[in-house]
């Protein structure tokens, strides 16, 4: 990938700024054009803030969308589509997310937008579907690849060289054809636990970009630091949704489920953070940190990925140069990013240093994550369900209900349609030469068989 | 009733539009029950959601329902629709293998491909005097040619129905909707590459009788409908009372231009006033051939009686009649099922049956069922090759058998979890057993699912051979089977389902973990 450097950015942004970020970017334009863009910016919300508010949040942080895609760019996302369960359930990216980033990235002026992932483990309509995904490609229009199974087609892959990787056989693999011919790449993990690598995040995500994923699980973790080095399918932006988190318990480090944070809270915690960046290492560093209390160090992919030269692993030291920052959305300057010490208290991410939000609605401060929501309503009452998850419960359809099929009868309409107008064209022809005869009465009721056989069939 | 001569003109292109519009008919409903496949492919091919129908043709087959009936599966009789098409069959005759059936409607289309067969029509001929100045017949139309259709389409008939009782397969195998309903899924799974590879091993096997349909119509206008369809005979026994009928007038010069377009040879030679009903479907061909415009078709009440009955007032035998036909003696059209092709074909439904155990001497290697399948000897008794579950399985691992289950196992599907794995557990709503039209897969719980089970092939695996931690069929399996122990992957026999997902998944070239069948594991 090509680095931009500052003085290119600010001459090519010139004209941009204009149009990402209006009201929040005016009061600091003049200091942003100034300093540095921070590698790594974390965008924080409420349970009140939308997904795309904390991303705005977040990228403006970072220097907006319209610093990495460029009017007239061909952009592929990778968001996480791979597991059928319903939104809320911190198992593939979160519907509304992905609508905003596709939006967001539309307005900067992609000319073309691909959504491409590996649906390994489902059917892909299923997924699609089931996780709401599919819902937001369509309304958006944007093309998708998609390949199901374990092995994606040949024609849709091409050979990538990495050739700092360690292992010999990942120096050379196929990967998506569209990832690596895109002038942008954006790659959309989710802050989950793994039953490999006990946590995945935005480096185990970019697996979703091999033709065969399951062939680096040889060498699991020197694979995921090896296709996360220098290649031509390295993403120009990673984005980290922790706006839900699945933890592990004991052994159940399944990266997908049907638990949600009110059926069970120790697995899905709400945390609404969005981490933006374009060091995978420092987002992965900051999320064991933050959201699942280990040492980066303890996650070895994330080790062999820093020594590798990916990215930086020192949270700490990121944060005092400034290169790791924490907006809160409706705050205009960065906040001061807290880390919790691993050892000092398990499981509880940066609370210390929370400051109000002077947000549009006075915001409670979030609660402390032994009781992960505010809501008073026990965990597991279906009013309370129905009430925080909506989208879940409206959307995630029966099994057996995949589609509904009342549209599909209608195109099944037009081969009726056929049957019935050749039919009407056989009969009219007898009825009109025998109209005037008295044999007519005979011949009315032909038509109305033929009609109604034809519409039997196609009731059916 | 009867038409006055046109305008050859105006009956031309009275001829174009019934042409056209008997087309428009045909592939409409060609479409219509190509539907639920088209779903599909659409599904598989742009990964949106799409539903899965059931096929919109098999459960109007009354072979299908005779085959539940011989099976004393009385309950087959509430779906009303195959009573339905022979109630219609009493009004309009075989108007089902005219215009609706699509294996007609696909010989139709090819029988143009038959450019030997192309003649141009013939001129009328005037009718020469004979010696008495009446009109005789031309020298062109045999008199006594009693080539009519053969009687071979009852002998399936019965023959498929007796190996019925033991063997549904058999009727599978010779129902014209089945064979159509499993070509069109092959060619729609080779066309759309629907992950189902060994398909072309399939379609060189049981699609062959398709192919040989096809070749039959080169050599003769619906040759399968006429002399071997099994359904055609099972219609044709109720279209003998058809209340549609072809008149022809006195106009009618014995010029037999309507015998010379007539597919299904309907039309006696001997005798162009009389129909056999048994063959007619009503394609309207004759009608705007005949040079003179005599042929005319109208409902009556048993108008054919009434006709014959009129004719024998009169000339019986001598040229054509002022009014209406006749019958100079009957033509011996409209075969009924007699002794013969009742002997007949039993006996050569149990020389079949008999040939059943022949087949399973050579037995293949046993085979991963669908979930909720009948118990195999059963299943593949049962099993009517149509291909419905192929079709609708969601992650295209049901796949037909070719050669390996031995030669009773062939097109009976099995699950092939490396190319894709069953999802009954838990978000397929078990559409195999759904689609099924002869309940050889029963629906079942999700948590009864039980096809085989997993086994570790401890020299493959990555974790059991070179300690590596991989579990990525740890990751895949839902029911918490395939655990790790020790670092090792075993499989919990309790718990497994043998759904395949850790088969599939397995990074192992041929993959380490394999379901195997519960007979090969015993």
């Amino acid at each position: 990938m090509r680095k931009i450097t500052r003085r290119e950015f600010i001459v090519r942004t010139a004209g941009l700024a204009a149009a990402c970020e209006i009201g929040r970017r005016l009061g600091m334009a003049g200091a942003t054009a100034a300093e540095t863009w921070p590698a790594v910016v974390v965008g924080r919300g409420t349970n009140a803030d939308t997904a795309a508010a904390i991303l705005k949040t977040a990228l403006d942080g970072l220097g907006g969308i319209g610093r990495f895609v460029k009017p007239g760019q061909t952009v592929v996302i990778k968001p996480n589509a791979t597991w059928a369960y319903p939104p809320g359930t911190a198992s593939s990216t979160d519907p509304d997310l992905l609508r905003a980033l596709i939006q967001m990235v539309r307005e900067a002026g992609a000319k073309r937008i691909i959504v491409v992932d590996r649906s390994t483990l489902w059917p892909t309509a299923e997924a699609l579907q089931i996780s709401g995904l599919g819902k937001v490609l369509d309304e958006t229009g944007v093309e998708k690849i998609i390949p199901e199974g374990y092995l994606a087609p040949a024609q849709l892959c091409t050979m990538v060289e990495f050739p700092k990787a360690r292992v010999p056989e990942f120096r050379k693999i196929p990967i998506l054809k569209a990832a690596v011919e895109a002038d942008v790449r954006i790659n959309m993990a989710v802050a989950k636990s793994h039953l490999v690598t006990k946590y995945t995040m935005c480096l185990k995500h970019m697996m979703g970009f091999m033709q065969q994923p399951n062939a680096l699980h040889v060498q699991l973790e020197q694979g995921i630091a090896d296709i996360n080095t220098e290649s031509a399918v390295r993403p120009h932006l990673h984005i980290l949704e922790a706006i839900r988190v699945r933890l592990p318990v004991g052994a159940a480090r399944q990266a997908g489920g049907e638990e949600n944070e009110i059926a069970n809270p120790r697995r899905v915690k709400r945390l609404n953070e969005i981490v933006v960046g374009t060091d995978p290492v420092l987002i992965d560093a900051y999320g064991c940190i933050n959201y699942f209390s280990i040492k980066p160090q303890e996650l070895t992919h994330v080790k062999f990925a820093a020594e590798a030269g990916v990215g930086e692993i020192d949270v700490e030291k990121a944060i005092a140069a400034g290169r790791l920052q924490t907006f809160i959305v409706g705050r205009a300057t960065p906040t001061p990013t807290a880390t919790s010490t691993p050892t000092a208290t398990r499981m509880a991410p940066a609370t210390a240093t929370r400051t109000s939000t002077p947000g549009p609605s006075p915001t409670p401060t979030r609660a402390p994550t032994n009781t992960p929501l505010p809501t008073p309503e026990p965990y597991n009452a279906p009013a309370a369900a129905t009430r925080s998850h909506p989208k879940a419960e409206a959307e995630a359809p029966a099994p057996g209900n995949l589609a509904d099929p009342t549209p599909f009868f209608g195109v099944a309409l037009i081969p009726a349609a056929a049957v019935v107008a050749g039919a009407s064209i056989v009969m009219r022809q007898r009825l009109g030469h025998q109209a005037p005869r008295p044999a007519e009465a005979p011949s009315a009721p032909s038509e109305s068989e033929e009609d109604a056989d034809a519409g039997e069939t196609d009731g059916r | 009733m009867l038409a006055k001569p046109m305008a050859a003109e105006q009956q031309r292109r009275r001829g174009r539009l019934d042409r056209a519009g008997r087309r428009s008919v045909q592939l409409g409903f060609l479409l219509l029950f190509l539907y639920p496949l088209i779903l599909t492919a659409y599904q598989r091919t742009t990964a949106r959601a799409a539903p899965s129908f059931t096929s919109w043709l098999l459960p109007w087959d009354p072979l299908l329902l005779a085959g539940h009936l011989v099976h004393r599966n009385w309950g087959a009789l509430v779906i009303a629709a195959p009573l339905l098409l022979l109630a219609f069959t009493l009004l309009l005759g075989r108007f089902f293998c005219g215009w609706v059936c699509p294996i007609g409607t696909v010989l139709d289309l090819v029988r143009p491909l038959a450019f030997w067969r192309r003649r141009k029509p013939r001129p009328p001929r005037a009718i020469p005097a004979d010696r008495s100045g009446k009109p005789g017949r031309p020298p062109g139309v045999r008199l006594f040619d009693r080539r009519t259709n053969s009687r071979l389409r009852y002998f399936v008939l019965i023959a498929v129905l007796a190996a019925g009782i033991f063997s549904l397969q058999a009727l599978g195998l010779l129902d014209p909707l089945v064979i159509f309903q499993r070509t069109a899924t092959a060619l729609a799974s080779n066309a759309f590459a629907l992950r189902m590879p060994a398909l072309r091993t399939f379609f060189s096997l049981i699609s062959l009788l398709f192919l040989a349909i096809l070749l039959l119509e080169l050599w003769q206008p619906r040759f399968w409908c006429r002399n071997l369809c099994p359904l055609g005979a099972l219609i044709s026994v109720f279209a003998r009372f058809s209340l549609l009928n072809r008149r022809v007038s006195d106009a009618c010069t014995l010029c037999g231009e309507c015998q010379h377009v007539c597919a299904m040879n309907a039309i006696p030679r001997r005798e162009p006033h009389d129909t056999d009903y048994t063959a007619c479907t009503f394609c309207l061909e004759c009608e705007s051939a005949c040079p003179n415009g005599g042929i005319s078709f109208g409902f009556g009440t048993l108008a054919h009686k009434r006709w014959q009955r009129a004719a024998r007032n009169g000339q019986m035998g001598r040229g054509p009649q002022r009014q209406g036909s006749y019958v100079a003696k009957p033509t011996g059209f409209g075969h009924q099922i007699g002794r013969r092709e009742l002997i007949g074909g039993v006996t050569a439904g149990m020389a079949g049956v008999a040939l059943l155990p022949a087949l399973r001497l050579t037995r293949g290697r046993a085979l991963l069922r669908p979930p909720g399948a009948l118990p195999e000897e059963e299943f593949v008794r049962t099993c009517i090759l149509c291909q419905e579950c192929v079709r609708v399985c969601p992650t295209g691992g049901l796949k037909p058998t070719a050669l390996e289950g031995g030669p009773a196992a062939i097109g009976t599907p099995h699950l092939v979890p490396r190319v894709g794995a069953c999802t009954r557990n838990p978000s397929c709503p078990h559409l195999c057993a759904q689609v099924c039209p002869v309940a050889a897969i029963r629906p079942i719980a999700a948590d009864q699912v039980r096809i085989g089970r997993a086994v570790v092939e401890h020299d493959l695996c990555l974790a059991w051979d070179q300690q590596v931690k991989c579990l990525v069929c740890v990751e895949a399996c839902l029911v918490e089977a395939a655990q790790v122990y020790n670092g090792r992957i075993i499989v919990d026999p309790t718990r497994c389902t043998g759904c395949g997902r850790c088969e599939n998944a397995c990074p192992v070239a041929g993959s380490a973990i394999h379901v195997k069948p519960f007979a090969e594991l015993t």
